[in-house]
């Protein structure tokens, strides 16, 4: 990097001096990227950071970054917050049975051991906001998974930055990240209002009001404020989750309001402040009906019902379960959930993995089902029509050549039962 | 072709990383490593993607903006491991992934030139970019 130009950050003396090495290789790599992200999106500072969210998964890292981890280790690098870890691209108990590459998965192995040395809690989890610890109002943050960054900004009020891999990692030796964007108030206010003129039901319908405003604002520093239609029921968690993890998919949305419901838009005027309002905007249900079974017709053979991106709460489970009821799925068809190991653990216990797998369904535990290899997993597994609630999920597999489509959890599961779109 | 054959440069940018010369490849659309690459390859493997089939290897990929999660943060080391990244990057607007990406890669990348980037720019325009004086110059 060039130093000289990262030198335009106000740094402390002790920040000076790890960016000249006096405090090991690894730290002076930690902040010289540091400085240099901050430079050219315009940090002053760098600021002292509460958690890291560490994004790491060799399915995009591949063998360069994999070997940039193992020597920061090598040298001595630790994490000096807490830090977790977003989802692997392994599932290491099920991954044989999917056809991932099995130099993916002793890359993978590598990766967790040199990360454990590193001193993550390795839980593997894109929601770490709902099974490891909420985020705190104005806690200043380094997360890497774009949906937990959009939901710890919009849902919980804590204030980061996209922190990628290898910035999360930077930011876990140093402790600090470039203090820009979403650290600072201002750029917290809402640049556009959302008019919902429908109602919102389930988290499919707050997934695809994310990939609808995601693709409308398409853009990193825009922040929605949705105004939701009169009499619309509060939004749960989980369809707040959906909604920030399909806004940061599309549209590279980091930061959101929903007027009454979020912690800095009691009304919408305090959501915008005096941010000048870039454009109003106006969902319908035709709109968001258009991003449902876009690629798929009624009648259609169903090869894969995937619940994933985010995996799912306890909640979730509960209620695909629920409504799944005694029916089993058909023939021909796949059930997926992803879910974390904490959830797996109690699916376990309370006898509901049990259930799903009497019913017919997988589980696919500690990664999410875009991150597993997919276009192997396809090849595997001779499938290549797949219908999930999740419009990030939709999103991301039509490029590893799938043909995907957006549906209800209600209409999801009776496709899985029938074997094919009803 | 450019529109504008008095137009000789664009600027107002801002960005990190060394000057460099090379070749704009041109896409009018948002970019993320996962879900626009072929792994293995490097060529854009998106249906319907404005470089479908094409590689951005070796040139500058001029384009709109970053979108979804965080792959193109480790992508680009990768990719410019085995020969398959570009010389740098040029964005209508950048966001912290792709600056990261592009940092620990070594890559140098600008967004924020004026007049638009992608009204200007087409695909096999040999360019200088410089973000340190935040300019696109065509040579």
């Amino acid at each position: 990097m060039n130093f000289s130009e990262a030198m335009s950050l106000q740094l402390s003396s002790e920040q000076r001096a790890m960016a000249r090495g006096e405090a090991g290789p690894a730290a002076a790599w930690a902040i010289q990227q540091q400085l240099s992200v901050g430079q050219a999106l315009g940090a002053t500072r760098l600021r002292p950071i509460r958690s890291v969210h560490a994004g790491a998964e060799i399915g995009t890292m591949g063998e360069a970054g994999l070997e940039l981890v193992e020597w920061l280790v090598e040298q001595g690098a630790r994490s000096t917050v807490p830090t977790s870890t977003a989802a692997c691209s392994v599932d290491f108990a099920r991954a044989a049975g999917y056809g991932v590459p099995l130099q993916q998965i002793e890359r993978e192995r590598r990766l967790h051991r040199a990360l454990e040395r590193f001193g993550v809690i390795d839980v593997a989890t894109c929601i770490n906001y709902q099974t490891l610890t909420p985020p705190r109002y104005g806690e200043h943050l380094a997360w890497g998974d774009t949906g937990a960054v959009a939901f710890a900004n919009g849902v919980a009020g804590a204030r980061s930055n996209y922190e990628g891999g290898p910035a999360s990692i930077a930011a876990a030796i140093t402790g600090l990240a470039p203090d820009y964007g979403y650290h600072q108030a201002e750029a917290r206010l809402a640049s556009d209002v959302i008019e919902v003129r429908c109602r919102l039901d389930g988290t499919a319908d707050w997934s695809a009001l994310g990939a609808w405003v995601g693709t409308q604002l398409a853009d990193y520093w825009r922040v929605p404020a949705i105004v939701l239609d009169d009499g619309q029921p509060q939004p749960s968690i989980d369809e707040l989750k959906h909604f920030a993890a399909a806004a940061a998919s599309f549209g590279s949305i980091a930061m959101f309001h929903v007027v009454g419901i979020t912690p800095d838009a009691a009304t919408l005027d305090a959501a915008c402040g005096n941010r000048p309002r870039q454009a109003q905007h106006t969902v319908t249900r035709q709109a968001l009906q258009g991003l449902f079974s876009q690629s798929l017709a009624s009648g259609d053979k169903v090869d894969l019902v995937v619940f994933s991106a985010p995996q799912l709460s306890l909640g979730e489970v509960q209620r695909v379960l629920s409504r799944l009821g005694d029916r089993a799925v058909a023939a021909g068809t796949r059930l997926i959930l992803t879910v974390n190991a904490q959830v797996e653990a109690e699916m376990r216990r309370l006898g509901w993995l049990e259930r799903l797998e009497r019913a017919g369904g997988g589980l696919l535990t500690g990664t999410c089902f875009y991150v597993m290899a997919p276009r192997d997993v396809r090849r595997h597994l001779g499938a290549t029509t797949l219908l999930t609630p999740s419009a990030k999920l939709v999103n991301i597999l039509s490029g590893a050549g799938y043909r995907t489509a957006l549906a209800t959890l209600d209409t999801c599961l009776d496709a899985a039962v029938l074997g094919y779109l009803p | 072709m450019k529109h504008s054959v008095s137009l000789r440069q664009l600027s107002g940018g801002r960005g990190v990383g060394a000057a460099i010369e090379g070749v704009a490849i041109v896409s009018h659309q948002g970019f993320n490593a996962r879900y626009d690459l072929d792994p293995v390859h490097g060529t854009f493997s998106r249906p319907g993607h404005d470089l479908e089939g094409q590689s951005f290897a070796n040139r500058i990929y001029c384009f709109r903006t970053p979108k979804g999660g965080i792959a193109t943060s480790w992508a680009l080391l990768d990719l410019k491991r085995r020969g398959l990244a570009p010389l740098g990057l040029v964005c209508v607007r950048m966001n912290p992934i792709v600056a990261q990406g592009a940092v620990l890669a070594g890559l140098p990348i600008l967004d924020g030139l004026q007049p638009d980037l992608l009204e200007q720019v087409r695909t096999g325009d040999a360019v200088r970019i410089d973000p340190a004086s935040g300019t696109l110059t065509w040579l």
